[in-house]
C-alpha cells in the first residue's frame, strides 16, 4: 500500500466511523490540502441584474420592457429579490446556507472596456491606480500562507495567466490533469556559482521541477471521475475536483465561462449561459460533499462589469458598472450580503457600486485562506475591509 | 580619435561560435547560413557588415489598412453603442494584423539586426496599443519612425517622438495645457526615455511638462502632429539650471546636455546587447563618452558596444534570458522552418509575455527574470516543443475530410483555384424550412491573395434571399480588399471576417440588396465580388461533387435540398451584370489523394528540418554550435557533441538544454 491509497483507506475509515476531518491540515491523517478557493470568471461581463433580480422593483421594470423577468419566473430568495429561472440548481445550496450573493461589487471611476476592467478586477485595481503587474493574491498567497504550500499556488484552467501575473512563486496554466501530467522540463544538478543568468534560471527549474513531480505524484492512478453537468465549465471544474481529489494542495484555482457579452438577443442566451453556471457549480459542490472537501472549498464568481441597467433596443444589454456575485462554500455563511444599487439613482445609466469589489478579496484573504493581511503591507488589501462582510466566512 | 580607445581585439577573426553569439545577439535566431558567412570575419568587418545592412523600409509591405484613409477617431464618441463596439472591432482586428505582418517581417527579414532595434525601441518607448484609444495606424506609424530614425541621430529621433501621435495619445500629452498641465509625457521623457529616475528633479518634472504643452495629434487630420499654441505655454521655463521660454524641442535639447543622457541610453544598449547585469562602471564610462562625442550618432553607439570586450566576453555568453521573440521568431529562423505558424506566433508571443504593440506598461517588458516565472517558463518549453512538433497547418475538419476521403482539389479558369474542397456540415430544419451547408476550400489561392482556407455557408430560409456567409481568417496580404466595415466579425482569436451576402437581385440593382446586406457587398472591390460570384455559380457543381463523397452522402438529404433552393434561382444569375464573373470551377478528383495531402501538409516540416540537419553535418558542425552559447558554466552538463542519432531526436533535446533558454 502505498502512501495516496493509504490515506485513501484511513479516509474511508474514517468516514465509516462519521469522523469529521478537520480541515486546517494538522491533525490530518488523510490530506494534508487545506482551504482552497475556485474562481470562476464570467467573461464578457455577466448582467447581473437579470441573475439577482429585484423583482418589486418599478424601476426595473421601467429599464427592462422587454428583459426583465417577473416575481412569477424568479426564484425568490426573499421578499424583494430572486434568482434568474435558469439558477434553479443552486437554489438547494442557498437552501443550505451555503449562497452568498455579494451585491452590488464595483469599484470607484469604473472602466467600461472588456480588457482594461478585467485587469482591474484581476489586480485589484481601479479607475484612479495604474492598474498593478501582479495578480491580486499573488503575493499573499506566496509568501503569507500559515501552511506551506509544495504544489502549485494556482492553476487557471483556462490558457492565460493574467490572474496569477507574477514574478516568483508557481502558478500554472493547464488544459487539463493530462496536460499537467505530460509536462516536464529539464533538471539543473549541481550548485551554479558564476554566472548569474544560468542560475536564476535553474533556481526557476528547481521550483517547477518539484512542482511539477509533486504533482504528478499526488496525481499518478488518481481516480478518474465521470462527466460533470454543466458543459465547458463543468470540464473545467471535473478537472478541478480530480486534482483535489488526488490531495493537491493548491490554494487557487481559476476556470472560466465565455459568452456574456450580451448586446444582442440576451434572453435566450443568458438563460443559457446561466444555466451551464448553476449545473456545473451544483455538480461540483456534490462532488466536493461526498469527498468531505466542501466545507474547505470556496467558489467565487467575478466577470469585468455588470451590465447597463437600461436594455438596449437590440434585446440585450450593454456594459455596465456594479454587480452581484457569487461567493460559495461549506464554510460561507449563505445569504445576501450588502446592499442591492439603487435603481432610482443611476450614474450615467448605471448602478452605483455599493461595495468595493476588493473587500471581498480581503475577506477571503484573511478569513477563508489564513492569510496574514498586514495593514503595514504594501500588497495589503485591508484597507478595503469592509465590516458588513465580517461574518461571510467561518474562520477554519 | 576614437580608434585610440578601440583595443586591438577588433581585429580579431570570429570562430563559429563568435559568429553564432554576434548574430543572436545583434539579431533574432541565427540561420546557418549567417553563421557560416560571418565565420572567419574581423569582429570590426563583421559589425560593419551588420550595419550596412540596416533598413529603413520592412522587407514586407505593412498590412493593407495603413494605406487607408484615417479612421474617423474624432466620432466615435459621437457613435451609438452598437457602431462603437464595430469600430473598436475594426482597430482590433488592424492591430492583429499589424502583429502578424511584424512576426512575418522578423521571421523572413533579411536585417533581423533591423527588426531587433526596431524591438529594442519599441520596447524603450513601450506604447500600449489598448491606451492609445485604438489608434492602430499610429503604432503602425510608430514602428515606421523606428525603423527610418532608429539608426540615425537621437536627438532627431527624441524629437520625432514628441510628436509621435500613439506616443502623445499613451501619455496624455493632448491634454497638456498651458492652464492644465499633465505631466505624464514629462516624467515618462526623463525617467524611462532619457536620463533615468534620479537625473532630474520633481521641479524639471514640472517645468518640462510646460515646455510640452501644445504638442499634440491632430485627430481631424489624418493623426498628424499639431502645435497647439492657444494651450502652449510661452512662459519662461527653468531646466536643469536654464533659464527660457522653451519648447519642447529645446527641452530635448537640454536633456541631451546632460551628462545621464548618454550613460542613460549606453545602459539600455548593454541590457539589449550584453547582459541581464548591470554595466561595468569603465564600461559605461567610455560607452557615455563616445556617444557624447559622436553628437549622439546611434549607428556609432551601436558599432562600439558590439565591438567592446565585454560584448565579446566569454563572462558574458548567455547572460541574458532570450525574449520570447528570441525563443520563437530566433528559433523558427535558425532552423529555417516553414513559416506556417507565423499567424499565430502573436499569440504565443503574448501567452510567453510580449505581446507586440501591448507592452506590460510604459517601462516596456520586465526582460530577464520577468520572461521565467514558472508559469512561463512552461509555457517556454511548451511552445517549442510545439514548433519542433509542427503540423498545424490543416483544420481539423479537414483532416476529417480527408480520412473520409471527402476532400477534392478544384480550380476554376485562371482566377483561383484551392488544393481541396471538403464538406463541413449540414443541416435541414423541416420544420422552418431552413437549410444550410457549409463548404470549406483549402488554401484557396486567387491572384493576388491566399486563404488558408474559406468556409462558404449556403443558407435557404423562406422569405429571405438566399444567402452565402463566408468566413475566414490566416489570409495573405488580407482576407479581401476594402472589406466593408460592416462586414467585419470579431471571432476575438483568430480575427475572422465574415461576409454575409444574400443571392443576388438581378430585377433591381445586381448584387446590392437592401438592408445590411447591402453595403457588404456594394463596398466589395471586383476582385472580392469575382470571387464570390464565382462561388456562388459554382456551388451546385460541389454540391454535385460533395454528393459522390462518404461525408456528403451522410448529408445527402440536406445536400439535395440545398441543390433544389439553388436551381430555382440559377436562371437569375446570368440575368446580372457579374454573370461574366461567375466563372463555374471546375472539379479535379483524384488529383490530389490522400498521400499527397498529408505530405504537403505535415511531413514537409519535418522534413525541412532533417535536411537542416543534414546541412550542419555537411558543412561540420554540430547542432549545439548552431543552437547553444559556448560557455561553460560550472555546475551545468555540457552538451554532448555528438553526430549519431536520429536527426529530430538530438535536435529535440538540444533544445531541451538549460542553455537554449539563455542567449
Amino acid at each position: 500500500m502505498n502512501r495516496r491509497e493509504f490515506a485513501k483507506h484511513i479516509a474511508q475509515l474514517s468516514a465509516s466511523l462519521g469522523l469529521v476531518l478537520s480541515s486546517n491540515g494538522r491533525a490530518d491523517l488523510t490530506n494534508t490540502a487545506g482551504r482552497r478557493l475556485i474562481l470562476v470568471e464570467l467573461a464578457g461581463a455577466n448582467d447581473g441584474l437579470n441573475t439577482l433580480v429585484p423583482f418589486t422593483n418599478d424601476h426595473y421594470y421601467q429599464l427592462r420592457p422587454s428583459l426583465a423577468l417577473s416575481a412569477t419566473d424568479v426564484l425568490m430568495l426573499d421578499d424583494d429579490m430572486g434568482l434568474h429561472p435558469a439558477l434553479e440548481p443552486l437554489m438547494p445550496v442557498w437552501q443550505a446556507g451555503e449562497l452568498a450573493w455579494l451585491q452590488g461589487l464595483g469599484y470607484p471611476q469604473p472602466n467600461r472596456s472588456h480588457f482594461k476592467s478585467i485587469a482591474l478586477w484581476e489586480t485589484a485595481g481601479d479607475g484612479h491606480r495604474r492598474s498593478s503587474t501582479q495578480g491580486w493574491m499573488t503575493h499573499a498567497i506566496e509568501h503569507r500562507m500559515a501552511r506551506k504550500i509544495r504544489d502549485p499556488h494556482g492553476i487557471s484552467l483556462f490558457d492565460d495567466l493574467s490572474i496569477f501575473a507574477s514574478e516568483g512563486g508557481r502558478w500554472l496554466a493547464v488544459q487539463s490533469v493530462k496536460d499537467l501530467l505530460e509536462q516536464s522540463v529539464p533538471r539543473v544538478r549541481g550548485k551554479i556559482v558564476d554566472h548569474e543568468a544560468m542560475a536564476l534560471l535553474q533556481s526557476r527549474l528547481r521550483v517547477l521541477n518539484s512542482t511539477l513531480s509533486n504533482v504528478s505524484t499526488k496525481l499518478a492512478g488518481g481516480v478518474t471521475l465521470g462527466k460533470f453537468q454543466g458543459g465547458v465549465l463543468g470540464e473545467q471544474l471535473r478537472q478541478v475536483v480530480t486534482m483535489i481529489q488526488a490531495g493537491l494542495d493548491t490554494p487557487v484555482y481559476r476556470v472560466r465561462l465565455a459568452g456574456f457579452d450580451t448586446h444582442k438577443n440576451q434572453s435566450g442566451r443568458h438563460q443559457r449561459l446561466l444555466k451551464t453556471l448553476a449545473q456545473a457549480l451544483s455538480h461540483t459542490r456534490n462532488q466536493l460533499i461526498s469527498m468531505n472537501e466542501w466545507d474547505n472549498t470556496f467558489i467565487m464568481s467575478y466577470s469585468e462589469f455588470g451590465r447597463r441597467a437600461a436594455e438596449n433596443r437590440s434585446g440585450g444589454t450593454d456594459h455596465g458598472t456594479a454587480a452581484p456575485h457569487i461567493l460559495m462554500g461549506g464554510s460561507v455563511h449563505g445569504g445576501l450580503w450588502g446592499n442591492a444599487p439603487d435603481l432610482a439613482h443611476l450614474e450615467q445609466g448605471d448602478p452605483a457600486f455599493t461595495m468595493d469589489y476588493r473587500a471581498v478579496y480581503h475577506q477571503i484573504l484573511t478569513d477563508a485562506l489564513a492569510v496574514s493581511d498586514a495593514e503595514n503591507d504594501d500588497n495589503s488589501l485591508s484597507k478595503y475591509r469592509d465590516a458588513r462582510l465580517q461574518r461571510l466566512i467561518k474562520v477554519a | 580619435v576614437l580608434a585610440e580607445n578601440l583595443t586591438q581585439s577588433r581585429f580579431n577573426v570570429l570562430d563559429t561560435e563568435d559568429a553564432r553569439h554576434l548574430l543572436v545577439r545583434t539579431g533574432i535566431g541565427s540561420s546557418v547560413g549567417d553563421v557560416l558567412s560571418y565565420t572567419g570575419m574581423r569582429r570590426i568587418d563583421a559589425v560593419e557588415a551588420l550595419v550596412a545592412g540596416m533598413q529603413t523600409q520592412p522587407g514586407i509591405p505593412m498590412p493593407e489598412f495603413t494605406r487607408r484613409p484615417v479612421p474617423h477617431y474624432h466620432l466615435r464618441g459621437q457613435l451609438g453603442d452598437d457602431f462603437r463596439v464595430q469600430f473598436n472591432r475594426q482597430r482590433n482586428q488592424e492591430i492583429t494584423r499589424l502583429r502578424q505582418w511584424w512576426v512575418l517581417n522578423m521571421l523572413e527579414t533579411t536585417s533581423p539586426q533591423t527588426e531587433r532595434l526596431v524591438l529594442f525601441w519599441h520596447d524603450l518607448f513601450a506604447t500600449n496599443y489598448r491606451n492609445t484609444n485604438r489608434q492602430s495606424l499610429a503604432m503602425a506609424r510608430q514602428n515606421q519612425t523606428f525603423r527610418q530614425l532608429g539608426f540615425g541621430s537621437w536627438e532627431q529621433l527624441l524629437k520625432q517622438m514628441i510628436r509621435d501621435a500613439a506616443l502623445l495619445d499613451f501619455l496624455d500629452a493632448n491634454s497638456n495645457h498651458r492652464k492644465s498641465p499633465n505631466e505624464n509625457l514629462a516624467r515618462e521623457l526623463l525617467e524611462l526615455f532619457t536620463l533615468g529616475e534620479g537625473a532630474y528633479s520633481e521641479a524639471t518634472v514640472r517645468e518640462a511638462a510646460r515646455s510640452l504643452t501644445g504638442y499634440s495629434t491632430h485627430l481631424f487630420h489624418n493623426l498628424e502632429f499639431r502645435l497647439r499654441t492657444g494651450v502652449q505655454d510661452r512662459d519662461e521655463k527653468i531646466l536643469f539650471g536654464q533659464r527660457g521660454s522653451f519648447d519642447a524641442d529645446d527641452l530635448v535639447e537640454i536633456i541631451l546636455q546632460q551628462p545621464a543622457a548618454a550613460r542613460f541610453l549606453a545602459t539600455r544598449f548593454w541590457h539589449a546587447f550584453v547582459a541581464d547585469t548591470e554595466p561595468e562602471t569603465d564600461w559605461l564610462d567610455w560607452q557615455a563618452e563616445q556617444f557624447r562625442r559622436s553628437d549622439y550618432d546611434i549607428s556609432e553607439l551601436y558599432r562600439h558596444v558590439l565591438l567592446s570586450d565585454a560584448f565579446w566576453d566569454e563572462r558574458y555568453r548567455a547572460a541574458m534570458v532570450k525574449s520570447p521573440v528570441d525563443l520563437l521568431v530566433g528559433t523558427a529562423r535558425t532552423l529555417e522552418y516553414p513559416k506556417h505558424q507565423w499567424r499565430k506566433m502573436p499569440r504565443q508571443l503574448a501567452r510567453l509575455g510580449m505581446n507586440l504593440f501591448a507592452p506590460p506598461d510604459v517601462s516596456g517588458w520586465s526582460e530577464g527574470a520577468g520572461f521565467i516565472s514558472a508559469g512561463r517558463l512552461l509555457e517556454r518549453y511548451k511552445a517549442v516543443r510545439k514548433l519542433l512538433r509542427g503540423g498545424s497547418v490543416p483544420s481539423e475538419p479537414f483532416m476529417k475530410a480527408v480520412e473520409d476521403e471527402s476532400a477534392a482539389n478544384l480550380k476554376a479558369l485562371e482566377d483561383w483555384q484551392a488544393s481541396a474542397v471538403y464538406l463541413k456540415g449540414a443541416s435541414k430544419n423541416d420544420e422552418r424550412d431552413v437549410v444550410t451547408v457549409t463548404i470549406v476550400l483549402n488554401d484557396l489561392r486567387t491572384s493576388d491573395r491566399q486563404f488558408s482556407n474559406v468556409a462558404f455557408a449556403l443558407r435557404a430560409e423562406p422569405n429571405l434571399p438566399l444567402q452565402l456567409k463566408m468566413g475566414s481568417y490566416d489570409c495573405w496580404p488580407d482576407c479581401f480588399e476594402s472589406m466593408p466595415e460592416c462586414a467585419w466579425v470579431d471571432r476575438h482569436f483568430p480575427p475572422s471576417k465574415m461576409l454575409t451576402l444574400p443571392w443576388l437581385n438581378a430585377k433591381e440593382n445586381g448584387w446590392q440588396s437592401e438592408g445590411v446586406y447591402g453595403c457588404q457587398f456594394s463596398s466589395l472591390t471586383d476582385h472580392g465580388r469575382r470571387l464570390i460570384a464565382s462561388m456562388w455559380a459554382s456551388a451546385p457543381e460541389l454540391i454535385t461533387h460533395l454528393l459522390t463523397t462518404q461525408r456528403g452522402r451522410r448529408f445527402s438529404s440536406e445536400l439535395l435540398a440545398m441543390q433544389e433552393r439553388l436551381a430555382q434561382r440559377n436562371m437569375e444569375l446570368v440575368q446580372t451584370p457579374y454573370a461574366q464573373w461567375a466563372t463555374v470551377v471546375q472539379l479535379e478528383p483524384g488529383m490530389l489523394g490522400q498521400q499527397s495531402l498529408m505530405a504537403d501538409s505535415f511531413d514537409v516540416q519535418h522534413s525541412t528540418l532533417e535536411q537542416w540537419v543534414d546541412e550542419l553535418d555537411r558543412h561540420s558542425l554540430a547542432m549545439e554550435q548552431v543552437l547553444l552559447a559556448d560557455v561553460e558554466i560550472e555546475g551545468v552538463p555540457a552538451m554532448e557533441q555528438t553526430r549519431s542519432g536520429k536527426a529530430l531526436k538530438r535536435l529535440r533535446q538540444t533544445v531541451e538544454h538549460p542553455l537554449f533558454q539563455l542567449k
